[in-house]
């Protein structure tokens, strides 16, 4: 259906080409991973297959053909279609049948045709009774159906998804391999370009890796070889972080209610649980961003203040990494706690110093963070906090759309902290990671923590509650 | 402030956003050139009647309550400034060695009350057709009416993602904060320093969505062609035409026959 023979990819203004001679055969109904660490040209081969992607952005060499067009020089829509990584991104339109009817009122098609395709397209992805909701109020899981349909509704033969679960949550990432599985088993070809695929690899048929812009054929992957948690912490149990009944009321509803928890010095502490379940509410009153609507937090026995008051004791990390660079250089990045925070001019150079070795940013530190890749910003943002040492680090989703050489560089550093008296509270989506890294797991549930305990304890406990999609592999399969 | 459309199914959410337009033009065309009080009079009631019909009065005018404060002190001083026409009160009196006079006018009465008038209505019309236009509607009905296509989107995208970047810029604020920067004790420097902590990293997020949403756009086919179809059924029914010709016809008769 799709040949891609010799494909080379250089974008404009850059020198090492993204894309290094790529073969590939794609037939109708395939359903193929594309896998690859960030950075590997996985999302520029999607974007060239796509269409959205082509000669006036770069260097183009190579051919693709579409059964018998070559694709490259009759590029249109509707026969390939991209579902981009960010959905909130990519929709247009304020109203879930507004977006769903764009692409075919571009195609000008008319009134009755638009409707049955709408009806067509949210069915497809099960998602038929939101058709009349506003955009602004669906979950990341409803609005990614709704970017899916969007597509569908141009009636493409090849669906291609970019990083499809970086926004969801486990429960809507296995209900969205659902959703492919049976677009798939009515003949829609399905490519799946991800480096996090437990939840769809049960589905894929073909397994295709690309490394520095070259394709090679992926073997199935095997189960990783996950470590045992680490240890309990010692430090005779010294607490960092203590919350008490804390409740938190938002619109005339409880987002967290009843939670008890404390986190030790030298301890992780992973914060897992849906999309709404209360996570970053937590993060950010622990923060002192939010305050409590009844219990108590303190932070080394001391009631959580402001923010200002306590942000020397407390760092976080948000979820996206360009929120957080506020300075031109990297250097200077580094430098803008440290400086708001008083330090020493020659005590401050000496720990960026520090901070640039530890992260292996030294050769960038006087180039603009924003122009770095994703991971290395990510290692920015960590560094911009690790270097005036909190006692309790947050980090919210800090390792999404991150491949797992960056994670476990970025682990390393927090790890050290940890082992010297710090405490992490991490929220994650990914169970593997929790089990390797985290002490405990805290698990939310529509606002109230359901299960505090060891990994592998908690994980068993999620199992007997039927919550699969939340268990690692090891547990999982 | 902070008026916004509220959903509903009142006779005026029902009408074409050009409709209301028309009648929102109507009024402020009346409120500016209408002669005499009579006239600005009644299209101040008529433009509170039809706000009170939009199923949320009272909280537009809650939302516009400052206006109508400013409405007040200006109405307050015309009536105390202005001094033409017979006098209707008034007192003199001495006050620690000054004398102190004060004369209430009908001319001072009648320019506040025409002034006041004039706003109230211009504010009454414009709560009118923000709350019971669905923005999005707007954009529509606008593009379905002749406006380019391109223009109309614009809008939609705008409204799209005002929502958007509020909050990056709030997480943006907290990131400052977060890292120590005091918000409170900058200088003018300091304050220009923080704009451009502010300003870059919500910039880069919006370049970095700007390249998402327009290959959305292009993958789906925007402004392959010249002329695209529309899902919305944007008719202007028999009652836009009535009501808009109304509007015209009252305009008419407060700005001509009454002259």
């Amino acid at each position: 259906m799709i040949q891609v023979e010799d494909l080379r990819f250089t974008y404009a203004g850059g020198e090492t080409p993204a894309l290094n001679g790529i073969d590939l055969r794609v037939n109708q109904g395939d359903f193929m991973l594309l896998t690859g660490e960030s950075g590997s040209g996985k999302t520029t081969l999607a974007r060239i297959l796509a269409g959205v992607l082509g000669s006036e952005d770069g260097d183009l060499g190579g051919s693709v053909r579409f059964e018998d067009i070559d694709w490259l020089d009759e590029i249109g829509p509707s026969a390939v279609g991209l579902v981009q990584q960010d959905p909130e991104s990519q929709v247009v339109t304020l109203r879930v049948e507004d977006e769903v009817a764009f692409g075919p009122e571009n195609l000008g098609l008319d009134r009755g045709e638009i409707q049955s395709r709408i009806k067509w397209a949210l069915g497809s992805v099960g998602a038929g009774r939101l058709q009349g909701r506003r955009v602004s109020s669906l979950s990341g899981g409803e609005l990614q159906k709704v970017a899916i349909a969007s597509i569908l509704a141009l009636k493409p033969r090849v669906l291609i998804l970019d990083e499809p679960s970086s926004s969801l949550d486990l429960r809507s990432a296995f209900k969205l391999s659902g959703v492919l599985g049976s677009l798939n088993s009515r003949g829609m070809t399905i490519i799946v370009v991800e480096h996090h695929y437990s939840w769809v690899i049960e589905r894929v048929k073909e397994v295709m890796k690309i490394e520095e812009g070259r394709l090679v054929r992926g073997k199935r992957p095997v189960k990783p070889a996950t470590r045992e948690s680490p240890a309990e912490p010692s430090f005779n149990g010294e607490i960092n972080l203590s919350l008490r009944e804390v409740r938190f009321d938002y619109g005339g509803k409880s987002a967290l209610s009843g939670v008890t928890m404390d986190l030790h010095r030298g301890e992780i502490i992973g914060l897992m649980g849906d999309n709404g379940s209360g996570k970053s509410t937590l993060l950010l009153m622990v923060m002192g961003f939010l305050r409590p609507s009844a219990g108590s937090i303190s932070i080394e026995g001391q009631p959580v203040a402001a923010t200002s008051r306590i942000a020397r004791r407390v760092g976080i990390v948000f979820q996206n990494p360009n929120h957080q660079i506020l300075e031109s250089t990297v250097r200077s990045e580094l430098l803008f706690g440290p400086r708001n925070f008083g330090f020493e001019h020659g005590e401050a150079d000496r720990m960026v110093g520090e901070t640039l070795e530890e992260t292996g940013l030294s050769r960038y530190a006087n180039e603009n963070p924003h122009r770095l890749s994703m991971g290395e910003k990510r290692r920015v943002n960590v560094g911009s906090v690790t270097i005036y040492g909190p006692a309790i680090y947050l980090l919210d989703e800090p390792f999404v759309g991150q491949d797992p050489g960056n994670t476990s560089r970025i682990m390393k550093i927090l790890r050290s902290r940890v082992e010297t008296g710090s405490s992490c509270l991490i929220s994650t989506h990914d169970p593997d990671f929790a089990l390797r890294n985290c002490n405990r797991i805290a698990f939310l549930r529509e606002g109230a923590l359901a299960h505090l305990g060891r990994p592998l304890e908690v994980f068993k406990r999620l199992q007997k509650e039927g919550e699969d999609w939340y268990l690692p592999n090891r547990v999982n399969r | 402030m902070r008026v916004t459309y509220h959903e509903g199914s009142t006779p005026l959410h029902r009408l074409n956003p050009i409709t209301k337009l028309v009648i929102l033009l109507a009024f402020c065309l009346l409120a500016i050139f209408g002669p005499g009080l009579q006239v600005q009079g009644a299209g101040l009631v008529l433009s509170l009647l039809l706000l009170l019909s939009s199923g949320a009065a009272y909280a537009g005018i809650r939302g516009v309550r400052s206006l109508i404060f400013i409405c007040l002190i200006l109405f307050l001083i015309q009536a105390l400034f202005v001094k033409t026409g017979r006098p209707l009160a008034g007192f003199e009196e001495s006050f620690l060695g000054v004398n102190v006079r004060f004369v209430l006018t009908s001319g001072g009465l009648a320019a506040g009350a025409r002034i006041s008038m004039r706003l109230l209505t211009i504010i009454f019309s414009s709560l009118i057709f923000v709350i019971t236009t669905d923005p999005a509607r707007l954009a529509y009905s606008l593009m379905q009416a002749g406006v380019p296509y391109r223009y109309g989107f614009m809008l939609v995208l705008a409204l799209r993602f005002i929502p958007v970047f509020q909050s990056e810029a709030s997480t943006v604020r907290r990131a400052q904060v977060a890292r120590g920067l005091r918000v409170d004790s900058a200088g003018p420097l300091g304050l220009l320093r923080l704009a451009r902590y502010t300003f870059t990293p919500l910039l880069v997020s919006a370049l970095s969505r700007v390249e998402t949403i327009s290959s959305s756009m292009d993958a789906r086919g925007f402004g392959i062609t010249g002329s695209r179809t529309y899902l919305r059924d944007s008719d202007f029914s028999i009652l836009d035409w009535i009501t808009s010709i109304s509007a015209v016809a009252l305009l008419f008769i407060g700005l001509v026959v009454t002259t």
